[in-house]
């Protein structure tokens, strides 16, 4: 008896459960209307332009060959934050705005240049953004590059986005930038961020870009657009052709941009893209083409691939730490216009030799730029943090000021192998 | 008008009413028999409704021993016993003056002494029937003829010889049809008692394995039988088994489906808690286990406890397989019982409510899908359901040749045509077939009816609060389940009491020769069931073990 | 013996270790973020041995007690009053921590689910689950931790994987963090990740091994606490961390398998509502059971239904986000290691000489 009232009341209470429950929070998932991008530019007063990109379901899982450039559509909105701009996009579209789905992110430079702390506070705050969201800045107006992107090769914009911001897994000429390690670097005091930079440019109006940007740096930045040229003796020739042969094909990474707490103070180009991915230990996939070892004016490629982290050491000299960098890369000769006979050890050596200077250089370069802008975007303070052992005491080294005082001694050790399966030589007849 | 209102009157007196019945004149049993022959017969004639009911047969006969005539009745029930064996093994040696006792040298043995013990006579010496035995109330014969005996009368003895004449009406022993197996033993059990404990007993040929008989029922009993190997089943789980049948009180039982109904630990708990199974071999594996089975007169489904969880989930084929495949059916097996449970559940929970868990182009596609259906998601979904458990219950219900069309018209035309129709999207009409098909991995129906419940239960609890609702849903399912018992046995034994041997047998199969002991749940007399090392002929160094 | 039957070894650890993870995923890593700085791993590992050492030294004096729960000890100790007394404290701990638990649960519940939902809506959800969950037994409850914490340890491996390539080591340094004087002396009185270690106390006539339960229980606490601290504290940097009120949560939205498998935060909640559950039903069923034993009362289901409505009210009363912090702080922080650790062995002790007393005086053993 005792047993059965107790079930009664069990079920009684199951049947309460769902009573009491009024299905909130319950959305169809037809009802929505999933954002995939978001950008920011500067509006008139206080407000913001802020652009919404959303998909079209329909016209992206439909079985005709379409391309991305017609699944998807922009609203553009003015209002002081994000949350405010989602319920004016809510009155603007027939469904609900759903923000659990964005792949980019992306703020002018402008408004970079401001402050984008705010903005970022509120991003990482909001439950249903991914904190893997890439966030970027735009040369120009983040609502032309939302509305002008051409994926071409899927039908979803929303995979175009995932493909083409994982690409530092294939090449070199982008890097990493999320937005939970975004919001880490701008909250904390060991780093500085730099995330991707983009431009929509068409590639005919390359020069206006080399010129606006040139401010900052001179030399990296109108070599990446003179294709072949050499700046130091040594240097790259493959590197800068990313430029697409499509007549509206858009140079879509511009180098990176580089964060003083949430200000954006430069840009790095994109040559020393390679650098601030050696040294944050994330080159995956990187390439590299040097001068010849005996022949003047030919060229090899190099395959570069970090294997081994680089080994930070720190010395503190009056307050003033000294680091030494040893860089260790693996290297596979891919390429050479040249018939030298690379199984030949001292050929080798002479390659090798040329290509940890030109990753020497590379470095250096980088580390000279970034001191300029006094932020550490490589994240060296972490290993200065090693050195001590409370946080009071690393405070008051002060390391986001005392950046630029900072030396550095770069070692660069490469491991090339040549290896393949076919030999090809031509004999100088 | 009032000729009709009378017709209408006149009419309505003629219907037919049930009455109140008159109690019904109880004769009571419970009588010894009479050493009257006539008095016998009036009482039993009353007592069986001679002739009122057309199926009794009451023979009179003269026994012929020694000269001397004996009157004599036979009784039995039409249709329930072997004429041939009746005509030619009882009668025909009852009735036949020329037998054993008749001729001359015979006779002088009997002029001698004098008949000792008419029964004897009979029963060693005239009956060629195997079985029989004297019965002296009239209870007994009663019981006895209603199970295909016959009952002879003998005019001045007061018992009553019941010779085995039976031949009730069956089906004869075919393949089993619910629990299919592609390797193994493939008879099933039928109808019949006796061919029940024989296909057991062709398995276990072991003189321990009793089967113990009870009686269930008060208007007809039902005879049951308890089996257990009495040297390996604990004795308390059999004392257990036997209180509770002793404790049923019913009028009568039919089947060890309303056995089990009877007997069982909780009636409101979905998951079922006793094994029914209809294959031999099953039964017989159990048995060795040390559990006991109970069973029922003209059920084909023998009753085993205790059960638990994973007894439900496995398929006999399992042993009989080598290792790998076993293994590789039971690794299939766990996530298609998940997703039975749970799939549909976890599909609304996940597309109502926690929408950045689908990745993108999967989201864009059911997105895409859904753009023409007009319902909501909850409902195309319990459209869905409740039409497959439509065409389930149908076709399961329509006549052999038949059922192949609702096949046909269930799948192909209705899943086809209400896709077209823009009622339900393609992806869900996935969801529901794969979560029917996992239903089916399953060999035991009982936990396919509890699947099918359950994933109702998810469906509206996912509805309601996304996962929220599904935490809700699994917290109290596995509080329910864990404080179940079987027969002592807690349910989810050995996951919750967790005990060794989780992987050997229940989740995983562990190659045969590691089964070393017998499940420990069970407390059997014997727990080890094999040595160690159980392939003797391995003379590596370790023994069979090895590999 | 608080209520009736044997637990099995690991249906102790399973249920513990489950109901370390509360504290785990609400706000012990960013009280210790706050505490403790970088050095916050140190102190998990810290608080570890320290906690290890007394709850050995705890068990080796209450071994004498093994088929008595902390009541029947008290009683020794000082009579019935001290057991009223006991056992009030008992009760009204474990109010406090299934109140505070509650709250801050359906607050975190809200921000994550249902932004939508008015909170009374999820209280009620939670509340009738567990009354559900304290009328089907306590036996249930803990055979059910018992499936849920492999799933959980399964959860935390694969959080492992998916989260080791972000892990950064240079997060642990400066090693000690905000000073080594807060770590070592601040961080040894810190041990409330071990609380619920103290559920031992009471259902220790139950257990059939103690010693090894105990021993096991520790290990399983542990490794929750100290994978779970590796991991927020190696993933996510500092000063960061101090903002976060919920870093476990936001460690699983890291999590991600290729471009397929991401954002599966919600499978984690999933697995902690039901740790949540459990955590409160066995708080409430063991107040009742308590208040059972010292006030002989015959049917405690009505007292269930009463507790859970207590509950529910006053987790009403406490609805403001940075009060229930603060409360938090206070009982979890700074109260809980004397309950657990201090008042037990005070208890013990007082028992032992009494114990001692007796067997001079007579020389017969108490029962």
């Amino acid at each position: 008896m005792q047993h059965n009232k107790s079930f009664k009341l069990i079920l009684l209470l199951l049947l309460s459960l769902f009573l009491t429950t009024g299905c909130y929070n319950k959305k169809e998932l037809d009802n929505l209307a999933y954002v995939i991008g978001i950008g920011a530019d500067i509006g008139s007063g206080d407000n913001l332009d802020i652009t919404y990109q959303i998909a079209i379901p329909l016209k992206v899982s439909s079985n005709e060959g379409k391309t991305g450039e017609e699944n998807f559509t922009t609203y553009t909105v003015s209002a002081p934050s994000l949350y405010v701009g989602n319920s004016k996009v809510n009155a603007l579209t027939s469904k609900e705005v759903n923000l659990s789905h964005v792949k980019l992110i992306v703020y002018s430079e402008e408004l970079a240049k401001n402050d984008l702390s705010g903005h970022i506070n509120s991003l990482i705050s909001n439950v249903s953004i991914r904190p893997k969201t890439t966030v970027a800045i735009c040369k120009n107006s983040a609502k032309d590059f939302l509305k002008n992107i051409t994926p071409d090769l899927e039908s979803s914009p929303a995979r175009y986005y995932e493909l083409l911001f994982s690409s530092q897994n294939r090449t070199n000429e982008s890097a990493k930038s999320e937005l939970i390690d975004f919001y880490t670097a701008t909250t904390s005091i060991e780093r500085d961020s730099a995330i991707i930079l983009l431009s929509n440019k068409k590639s005919g109006d390359d020069s206006d870009t080399s010129k606006k940007s040139g401010n900052s740096n001179d030399s990296q930045n109108s070599e990446q657009n003179s294709t072949g040229s050499s700046s130091e003796g040594q240097s790259s020739q493959g590197s800068s052709s990313s430029q697409g042969d499509k007549e509206n094909s858009q140079k879509k990474f511009a180098g990176l941009a580089v964060f003083k707490g949430s200000k954006m103070v430069g840009e790095i180009p994109q040559d020393l893209i390679m650098s601030h991915l050696i040294l944050t230990n994330e080159l995956k996939q990187g390439d590299i083409t040097v001068y010849d070892a005996k022949e003047d004016g030919k060229l090899a490629s190099i395959f570069l691939r970090q294997e081994k982290k680089c080994k930070y050491d720190v010395t503190m000299k009056n307050d003033i730490p000294e680091i030494n960098i040893k860089i260790k890369l693996t290297g596979h000769l891919r390429s050479s216009t040249s018939t030298t006979d690379y199984l030949d050890k001292e050929n080798k050596n002479i390659l090798t030799s040329n290509i940890e200077k030109e990753i020497k250089t590379l470095v250096e370069k980088y580390i000279q730029l970034t001191q300029s802008y006094n932020t550490d975007t490589a994240g060296i303070g972490r290993y200065v943090k090693q050195e001590f052992l409370t946080w009071d005491e690393f405070e008051k080294l002060k390391w986001n000021e005392q950046y630029k005082n900072a030396r550095f001694n770069i070692n660069v050790d490469v491991d090339l192998n040549v290896s393949r399966i076919i030999f090809h030589r031509i004999s100088n007849i | 008008m009032l000729n009709f209102f009378k017709h209408f009157m006149k009419n309505d007196k003629k219907e037919f009413h049930i009455q109140k019945p008159e109690p019904a004149p109880t004769l009571s049993k419970d009588l010894n028999i009479h050493a009257s022959l006539d008095e016998n017969k009036k009482f039993l004639s009353e007592l069986l409704h001679y002739p009122l009911s057309n199926d009794v047969q009451f023979r009179d006969i003269n026994i012929c021993i020694n000269d001397k005539f004996y009157k004599g009745l036979l009784i039995s029930y039409d249709g329930l016993v072997n004429n041939d064996i009746i005509n030619n093994y009882i009668l025909r040696e009852l009735m036949n003056e020329n037998n054993r006792f008749n001729t001359s040298d015979s006779k002088s043995i009997l002029k001698n002494k004098s008949i000792p013990n008419l029964k004897d006579i009979i029963c060693n010496s005239i009956l060629t029937d195997c079985q029989v035995s004297a019965v002296s109330t009239f209870e007994k014969v009663v019981e006895n003829i209603l199970h295909g005996d016959s009952a002879l009368f003998i005019d001045g003895e007061t018992y009553s010889l019941i010779c085995d004449t039976k031949n009730i009406p069956g089906r004869s022993v075919t393949k089993s049809e619910i629990e299919m197996n592609l390797k193994g033993p493939a008879e099933g059990f039928i109808e019949n008692f006796r061919t029940n404990t024989a296909l057991i007993r062709k398995f276990v040929k072991d003189e321990n394995l009793i089967f113990e008989s009870v009686e269930v029922g008060t208007e007809t009993t039902t005879r049951c039988a308890i089996a257990y190997i009495s040297t390996i089943a604990n004795d308390s789980i059999v004392d257990e088994v036997r209180r509770r049948i002793n404790g049923v009180e019913v009028d009568y039982l039919l089947d060890s489906g309303e056995l089990e109904q009877l007997i069982e630990d909780k009636t409101f708990i979905i998951d079922p808690l006793i094994l029914s199974t209809e294959r031999p071999d099953k039964v017989a594996s159990h048995l060795i286990e040390g559990r006991v089975a109970i069973i029922v007169e003209g059920s084909n489904n023998v009753l085993i406890v205790p059960a638990i969880f994973s007894d439900f989930t496995h398929a006999s084929e399992d042993s009989y397989l080598r290792f790998p495949y076993a293994e590789m059916l039971r690794i299939f097996r766990l996530p298609a019982i998940f997703l039975s449970i749970f799939l549909p559940g976890l599909y609304i929970s996940i597309c109502n409510f926690h929408q950045e868990m689908i990745p993108t182009d999967l989201l864009f596609a059911i997105a895409g899908a859904r753009e023409k259906v007009p319902f909501t998601m909850l409902t195309e979904l319990l459209i869905m359901e409740i039409a497959f458990e439509i065409i389930r219950e149908a076709s399961i219900r329509t006549p052999a040749p038949m059922g192949a069309t609702i096949g046909i018209v269930g799948t192909l035309i209705l899943g086809q045509a209400i896709v077209s129709a823009n009622i339900v999207s393609p992806i869900l009409v996935i969801i529901v077939a794969l979560t029917g098909i996992s239903t089916f991995v399953t060999t035991n129906y009982a936990l396919n009816y509890s699947f099918r419940i359950l994933r109702f239960f998810y469906i509206l609890l996912g509805a309601t609060a996304g996962f929220f609702g599904l935490a809700i849903g699994i917290f109290i399912h596995l509080c329910l389940l864990t404080s179940t018992t079987s027969f002592g046995v807690p349910y989810l034994t050995p996951f919750a009491p967790t005990r060794k041997g989780i992987f050997k047998d229940d989740l995983f199969i562990f190659p045969i020769w590691k089964k070393e002991n017998r499940p420990p749940f069970l407390k059997t007399k014997k727990p080890v069931r094999e040595p160690h090392i159980s392939r003797k002929w391995d003379t590596s160094e370790k023994g069979g073990n090895k590999n | 013996m608080i209520f009736k039957g044997f637990l099995e070894n690991f249906e102790c650890i399973a249920t513990l270790g489950c109901m370390t993870i509360i504290p785990i995923i609400l706000t012990l890593p960013t009280f210790s973020a706050h505490y403790f700085g970088t050095a916050s791993f140190l102190y998990a590992v810290y608080s570890s041995i320290v906690a290890g050492i007394l709850f050995f030294i705890l068990f080796k004096f209450f071994s004498k007690y093994k088929n008595k729960d902390i009541l029947d000890v008290a009683e020794i100790a000082g009579g019935k009053l001290l057991k009223y007394i006991t056992g009030l404290i008992v009760v009204l701990y474990l109010m406090t921590a299934a109140v505070i638990t509650l709250s801050e649960f359906n607050e975190n519940v809200r921000n994550i689910l249902f932004d939508e939902a008015p909170s009374i809506y999820i209280s009620l959800l939670f509340i009738i689950t567990v009354l559900i969950g304290c009328l089907i037994g306590l036996k249930g409850i803990f055979r059910a931790s018992t499936i849920l914490a492999p799933f959980m340890i399964i959860g935390f491996i694969g959080m492992f994987f998916a989260l080791v390539p972000s892990i950064d080591l240079t997060n642990f340094t400066p090693v000690f963090g905000n000073g080594i004087s807060d770590l070592f002396i601040g961080g040894a009185y810190k041990i409330s990740g071990y609380e619920s270690l103290a559920l031992l106390f009471l259902i220790a006539p139950n257990i059939k091994n103690f010693d090894k339960t105990a021993r096991n229980s520790f290990f399983m606490i542990a490794f929750f606490l100290l994978s779970a601290f590796f991991l927020i504290f190696g993933v996510m940097s500092y000063p960061s961390l101090t903002d976060n009120y919920l870093p476990f949560f936001e460690l699983t939205k890291l999590i991600s398998y290729g471009r397929f498998v991401q954002r599966v935060e919600s499978i984690f909640v999933l697995l902690w509502l039901i740790a949540t559950f459990i955590y409160l039903t066995i708080g409430i069923s063991f107040s009742v059971l308590i208040l059972k034993k010292i006030f002989n009362i015959k049917n405690s289901k009505i007292f269930l239904v009463i507790a859970c409505i207590i509950v529910l009210i006053l987790s009403r009363v406490l609805t403001s986000y940075i009060d229930i912090l603060k409360f938090r702080e206070i009982v979890s922080i700074y109260l809980s290691p004397l309950l657990i650790v201090v008042y037990p062995f005070i208890l013990i002790l007082l028992a032992n000489l009494k114990n001692s007393k007796n067997n001079k005086e007579t020389n017969y053993a108490t029962q």
